[in-house]
């Protein structure tokens, strides 16, 4: 599922879950009857969509599979070290961290950049914060449609723009480098509008006297933008880092419409590789040791969240 | 902000101006080529030909984009719906009854919260077939009635409601349902406005689980039917697969731009002394 | 470093002047005090000293240059605010040495400069602390070592006390001021409490209305207020103002009930007439002199006031006699002892009356000041 728009977790934290409130003496006898029936739907959904298929995963990576998915010959590892011995997986997932990396760069600086823009005191800037986060209300599909049209041959705008000024055609969707720059100029578009609205409420919290402060002490802008602005809104730009992070582990949508994981499997990103080893191959075993390989980054970058974030002090 | 001269205003809204450029280009872009005829798109003719919305009457007549429309609709509520229900009344045994485990419990949950979905497709889809639910709205619902993150949400929030209350509410001789229902839940409305806002964008913008598990125009919901319509019949019909697009997006925009309205409302309101 | 306001305005909208005609010189090593209600525009105004606020008109000199269009880095100036203003993710010595970095001096004049003024507000042991580590009087402290260290001779503050709490806020007081004296600053110093502005400035400005009400030192300001806001504003328990009118033209009648005879004419008109408390002697009742009725008493140990009302009903605030036991609904008889201020219908001073004025007719006035 495209979970690209995850709210901010109040940074009250985790650790705190040992606390107990205080509480008067009344219902204690039946709460663990009633916590059942309150926590008892939930439970069984993440149990049956949650728990229940992690654990058949890693079962099914240990096994070779038929062509509905039913385990045939429990091979172990095996699964693993095919992966990891595939050029074709290696490359995936090489594939992967530089789209990760580049979209999470990318959409960080631009991000912060349109937040800057926006905190200025201007007229009419609200119409300019109203377009900044639109992207938000832009759903994958569509806004692989949009930049499908820009990047498609011939008839895009992109090369009827090199065509009219002479320049060479580029083959945007077919060029395997191309292609990478392609999705990850739309994956870091369809971002912005969500990083945008998280950095623009973090500069808005930053107290205006500290660049009065600055100011009158001789910082420049430049010097108040490195110095004030910038280590002041660090947590939640590390906050945004990860979830784009993680989000962009997840992509799936945008390539299916705009490469389907092509040209040349340049574009085959991990979960598209689960997909097609699944579903398209149907080789499940093999699909389910990718998936475990999946979860166990996706999971670490959770973690590596959740510690910040339980770590992480509001000031004052 | 020091003496702003006419020619820094003017960089300034030149800025401004470009990085608008950059985000609405692709919007202006796709609606722009909706109203071109496809046969113009298609020379590259992208200005100066007739302009009309034949576009839009073909894709409601001819694709079955309304129909993907009403499916993400009904299944992005009864998920919303849900979510709220289900996610407030476990946050609300974590916060107000004390059981045994329920810290261990606790932890378990936030656990699913660092396992992606994307990884688990394989079973459940195996889940979907066995349960006979695959092509239907329960299969793009059921998955989705709860989510560990809208119970560590809510908690966090139903914690901030001051331990009065709830003694308050048991000298009263308030039942659990009756506190949950008249309490915790009044007080608690934005976090749960919060949520229902991310589990409706998050439903509607669901695109793997769709494509795996319906079949048909009947169920399948609009991310879906629009990669249904970009990769059949109507492949380079342009202009209508812009229309649909901008059918599809439009909505989504205008709640955005509404809500946005009411929000930046709310925070005037807070706005005090200089 | 001598400031020069010269008819200083502001605007956000065109013609809704948040401050109107400021004018004000203040010497070189003053302290000096600018003063007025909540909303009155003196934060304003020192932020258009500072630079952070544009000066919509008007000029603004600093040591005789003109300042007005500078920004705030070209002014020579340092700033404390009500907030701090301390960067939280810097530690203190880091907080301290923020303008100098940006300024960048040497690392070993900064380090000298930043030793220094920490060793100033006795913060030595806490350098490497961040601010969230520090007590409010000692987040002050830090704010204050930023702007010694920045050794500008021109501190602007604002409200700087205002955040701690009352015995704290006393002792800083004194702080301040020997620290000011000390460093030979000029301070340029924002408070809504009269208290600190009298016990601490050289000179103080009134605001109220957008506008200048006074200008003068602190026991000026006490004894001789401009208008009915400065005297109403300085001193505790506060001023009485009474309705007042002069029939004839050397007979002045405060709230129907008080005569006092004036020693020079006034136009027959209505007037205010200002009182303190201490001006007015309580006397049991029946000596003959008007009585008040008390409505209630408020025992602060040393004092007690009673708030009382004349026959019309105008209030009155008393200083009670000290061993009297008061209950509210008794009758005490009031004698005018001390000084009468004199304000016209605008509010403004027209004669002050010094000495015991007596009710009724044989009113023996010591001297009067005309100030009109």
């Amino acid at each position: 599922m495209e979970m690209t728009h995850k709210p901010f977790p109040s940074p009250t934290k985790a650790k705190s879950v040992a606390k107990e409130r205080p509480r008067g003496f009344n219902g204690h006898r039946h709460d663990k009857y009633v916590a059942a029936a309150f926590l008892g739907p939930s439970l069984v959904v993440l149990g049956i969509f949650v728990f229940y298929p992690m654990l058949k995963t890693l079962y099914l990576s240990l096994f070779l599979t038929n062509n509905v998915g039913r385990p045939t010959v429990f091979v172990g590892l095996k699964n693993y070290g095919t992966l990891l011995a595939s050029s074709a997986y290696r490359a995936s997932f090489q594939a992967t961290l530089i789209y990760v990396f580049s979209v999470v760069v990318l959409t960080l600086t631009v991000g912060v950049l349109l937040a800057q823009a926006a905190v200025q005191k201007l007229a009419g800037i609200r119409w300019f914060r109203t377009i900044f986060s639109a992207t938000m209300g832009v759903s994958v599909s569509v806004a692989a449609i949009f930049w499908l049209f820009i990047f498609s041959p011939s008839v895009g705008l992109l090369d009827q723009l090199a065509a009219s000024l002479h320049l060479p055609v580029i083959n945007w969707l077919t060029t395997p480098g191309w292609a990478m720059v392609a999705i990850i100029v739309s994956t870091v578009w369809m971002n912005l509008g969500f990083t945008f609205l998280i950095l623009f409420g973090a500069l808005q919290m930053v107290p205006t006297t500290l660049y009065d402060a600055a100011a009158v002490e001789g910082a420049s802008p430049r010097y108040q933008f490195l110095h004030v602005t910038l280590p002041m809104i660090s947590p939640t730009l590390f906050f945004t880092a990860t979830v784009t992070l993680i989000g962009a582990f997840k992509s799936f949508g945008l390539i299916d419409l705009m490469t389907a994981g092509g040209p040349n499997n340049a574009t085959n990103l991990m979960v598209y590789q689960v997909y097609r080893d699944a579903f398209l191959t149907g080789n499940y075993g093999q699909a389910s040791a990718e998936s475990m390989i999946l979860a166990v980054v996706i999971a670490g970058l959770t973690w590596v969240q959740f510690k910040f974030l339980e770590k992480r002090v509001t000031y004052e | 902000m020091m003496q702003i001269n006419n020619r820094h205003l003017i960089w300034r809204y030149l800025g401004l101006g470009l990085l608008a450029l950059l985000i609405l280009g692709p919007f202006i872009l796709g609606v722009w080529t909706s109203l071109l005829p496809t046969a113009e798109i298609a020379k590259g003719a992208l200005i100066g030909g007739p302009v009309s919305l034949a576009n839009y009457g073909a894709a409601v007549h001819q694709t079955a984009i309304l129909r993907y429309l009403l499916n993400s609709l009904v299944i992005a509520t009864l998920t919303t719906i849900a979510q709220v229900l289900l996610c407030s009344l476990g946050a609300y045994a974590f916060v107000f009854l004390t059981f045994k485990g329920r810290e261990a419990l606790f932890y378990v949950i936030l656990a699913t919260m660092m396992l992606p979905f994307e990884a688990e497709v394989i079973p459940n889809f195996a889940t979907a077939r066995q349960f006979n639910l695959l092509n239907h709205y329960a299969i793009l619902v059921l998955p989705f009635l709860t989510s560990a993150f809208g119970i560590f949400m809510l908690r966090q929030a139903f914690r901030q409601i001051p331990g009065e209350l709830k003694e308050a509410a048991d000298i009263e001789g308030l039942n659990p349902w009756q506190f949950y229902w008249h309490v915790v839940l009044p007080y608690a409305r934005i976090s749960l406005v919060t949520l229902a806002a991310y589990s409706f964008l998050g439903s509607w913008n669901q695109y793997l689980w769709p494509m795996l598990t319906t079949f048909s125009d009947r169920f399948r919901p609009v991310q879906d039917g629009l990669r249904q319509l970009q990769s059949q019949e109507t492949f380079n019909n342009w202009g209508m697969i812009q229309a649909s697009a901008v059918i599809v997006v439009l909505p989504t925009l205008i709640v955005l731009f509404v809500g946005q309205h009411f929000f930046k409302t709310g925070l005037n309101q807070g706005a005090t002394k200089s | 470093m001598s400031i020069e306001l010269s008819g200083l305005g502001k605007t956000y909208q065109p013609d809704e002047w948040v401050l109107h005609d400021v004018s004000a010189r203040i010497a070189s090593g003053e302290f000096f005090a600018i003063v007025g209600p909540s909303g009155c525009g003196k934060s304003t105004l020192l932020r258009m000293i500072a630079g952070l606020t544009p000066i919509t008109a008007g000029n603004l000199k600093i040591n005789g240059r003109v300042v007005t269009d500078l920004p705030p880095k070209e002014r020579q100036l340092t700033m404390v605010f009500q907030s701090y203003a301390l960067f939280p993710f810097l530690s203190v010595q880091a907080n301290v040495a923020f303008g100098l970095k940006a300024r960048k001096f040497p690392p070993a004049e900064i380090d000298q400069r930043v030793t220094r003024a920490i060793q100033l507000v006795d913060l030595t042991a806490f350098r490497d602390r961040k601010p969230r580590d520090l007590s409010g009087g000692q987040r002050q402290r830090v704010a204050l070592a930023r702007a010694i260290a920045s050794e500008a001779k021109l501190c602007l503050m604002d409200e700087p006390l205002s955040n701690l709490d009352a015995q704290l806020r006393v002792k800083m007081r004194t702080e301040l001021r020997r620290l000011q004296q000390q460093l030979g600053l000029t301070v340029i110093y924002v408070t809504h409490d009269q208290v600190e502005a009298m016990t601490m400035a050289d000179h103080i400005m009134v605001l109220h209305d957008h506008q200048v009400q006074q200008i003068g030192t602190p026991l000026d300001l006490y004894h001789h207020p401009a208008n009915t806001f400065v005297g109403s504003f300085f001193g505790a328990p506060r001023m009485n103002l009474l309705p007042a009118r002069v029939s004839e033209a050397t007979e002045l009648t405060l709230a129907q009930t008080l005569k006092v005879a004036l020693p020079r004419p006034l136009p027959v008109a209505d007037y205010t007439v200002g009182i303190r408390p201490n001006a007015i002697t309580v006397l049991p009742a029946g000596t003959g002199a008007p009585c008040a009725t008390v409505q209630t008493v408020e025992y602060l140990g040393a004092q007690t006031l009673l708030e009382t009302q004349l026959p019309d009903g105008t209030a009155l605030e008393l200083i009670g006699v000290a061993p009297a036991d008061y209950r509210p609904g008794d009758r005490v008889a009031v004698q005018l002892t001390g000084t009468l201020y004199v304000f016209d219908a605008q509010g403004r001073a027209r004669m002050t009356l010094e000495g015991g004025v007596v009710h009724g007719n044989d009113a023996q006035t010591v001297s009067v000041a005309d100030q009109s």
